[in-house]
């Protein structure tokens, strides 16, 4: 059994680089190239933690 | 109609001497202005330049473009060779080809494998500060702003290090046309002759790493060119150019900009080696005062308003981060150098969008150890020469750094 990840993108700091879409394109969008994250969120912790690793201005929390 | 700025010449040698007060007036403009001088619109405003660096109808490739209106000029023929590998490069490609090419590099430059390498900055940044002379003049850029990017850089490739001089002149070459100088005699030629060198170079690198893969980026990009991501040779062949290149340049431009800012500004100088001001937030300021990057182009994909204006499908726009940085309706009083300024962080020196600079964790941390270790290390540094700023449009870079320091204190005594 998988806990679901609920990652939230800050958008006061993101910078809409899109490298989390690129990565989880199921759970992250851009919105007017701001980042969003589906409320759902994902089964796959190490995906959202590979996303949020990956930002380059670390704007990705849960 | 815009009328003044008609003849907006941003490589005239006032602009290229001090772009702040050259673009001073231009905000307070209406829409975007026309630049006959530079064939293309003129966008000022923070709020303009963000939302075009993340506007999709608008595409980086800037060398596609040239080719296809200028492809048979001479110009375009004689750095043949700098195009053919530029336009491979994901800084100028858009939608999935951008992606798939970003997505290959982005984990090597994120915060956290990027933290890891601090040790390693501060004993570069140590070890070449052991080597300035006290009490004559020296090159800052050229001891300290270079080779501390330069070696980090090559080593996350896996260039060795010694080669470092050798690619400091190829970037040389290139940094004409990549950068704009328009007006610098023969720079097709050197440019093409540089990509050829460096392009020899880099598949020698490949070749050897083919056979013994290492834990560097060139092995990873040819492991990633074997699998389902088919890179083509051409295209890991400009990629390590690009990182080598992208990965030293701006940084070096930035650390050299941050030593002219904090020697005319002693008081933050002093807030910065105290450490009672922030190395973090401190950078973050020197980025937005002073940035590295002056401009980036976009060109319209299609026929489109921005901000009142009408800009035709195949327009090209010049968006100025260095007017964007000052703007007093982002920043209160911006012309002031403030290490604790709150909001310094939404300049634009990074860009902004899906070309948000790779390397900023990167270009971060490098400024962040690097500075204070100068300021620290030494006693009395002071300028010892005149400043002169390369002439092209897109960055902001000194030609040379010369400054004299009267003492020198060991990396222990701190």
């Amino acid at each position: 059994m998988s806990d679901v990840v609920r990652p939230v993108v800050d958008r006061d700091v993101c910078v809409g680089s899109a490298n989390c879409v690129r990565l989880a394109p199921g759970v992250f969008s851009l919105v007017e190239g701001q980042g969003h994250a589906d409320p759902g969120g994902s089964a796959d912790g190490d995906l959202m933690r590979q996303a949020a690793d990956e930002c380059p201005v670390s704007a990705i929390e849960w | 109609m815009s009328t003044a700025l008609e003849a907006l010449d941003l490589l005239a040698p006032d602009a290229i001497a001090d772009p702040y007060t050259f673009l001073a007036g231009t905000r307070s403009r209406p829409g975007l202005s026309w630049s006959s001088r530079h064939k293309a619109w003129v966008a000022t405003r923070h709020a303009d330049v963000t939302a075009l660096l993340r506007d999709p109808r608008f595409t980086a490739n800037r060398v596609g473009t040239y080719l296809e209106k200028h492809g048979d000029s001479p110009e375009a023929r004689a750095a043949a060779t700098f195009y053919r590998v530029a336009q491979e490069w994901m800084s100028l490609k858009e939608g999935p080809d951008h992606g798939r090419l970003r997505s290959l590099v982005q984990a090597a430059f994120s915060p956290r494998v990027v933290k890891n390498m601090g040790g390693l900055v501060v004993e570069l940044s140590d070890g070449f500060v052991d080597t300035f002379p006290v009490g004559e003049p020296f090159d800052l850029l050229q001891r300290f702003a270079f080779p501390l990017p330069a070696t980090v850089i090559a080593g996350m490739l896996g260039v060795p290090v010694e080669d470092r001089d050798q690619f400091k002149e190829w970037s040389q070459g290139l940094s004409a046309l990549v950068f704009a100088a328009s007006d610098v005699e023969g720079r097709h030629e050197s440019a093409a002759r540089a990509t050829e060198e460096l392009s020899a170079y880099v598949a020698d690198l490949i070749a050897q790493r083919e056979v013994d893969p290492r834990d560097d980026l060139i092995s990873h990009l040819i492991e990633a060119g074997s699998r389902q991501d088919r890179l083509t040779h051409l295209e890991i062949v400009a990629h390590a150019i690009l990182l080598l290149f992208a990965g030293h340049e701006t940084t070096t431009n930035l650390i050299c900009n941050s030593v002219v800012a904090l020697l005319a500004n002693p008081a933050a100088a002093e807030a910065l080696r105290s450490g009672e001001a922030d190395a973090g937030r401190a950078v973050e300021e020197l980025l937005r005062y002073d940035s590295p990057a002056k401009t980036v182009i976009r060109i319209a994909l299609e026929d489109v308003e921005v901000a009142g204006t009408q800009v035709a499908e195949g327009d090209r726009v010049l968006l100025l981060q260095s007017a964007a940085n000052r703007d007093p309706a982002v920043f209160a009083d911006p012309d002031v150098l403030d290490l604790t300024r709150a909001n310094a962080g939404a300049h634009t020196a990074f860009g902004s969008g899906p070309h948000y600079c790779l390397g900023a964790p990167l270009a971060r941390l490098e400024a962040r150890l690097a500075l204070p270790i100068l300021l620290r290390r030494t006693r009395g540094l002071t300028l010892a020469g005149d400043l002169e700023w390369q002439p092209n449009l897109l960055t902001r870079g000194l030609e040379r750094l010369e400054v004299t320091i009267t003492d020198l204190k060991e990396s222990s005594d701190e």
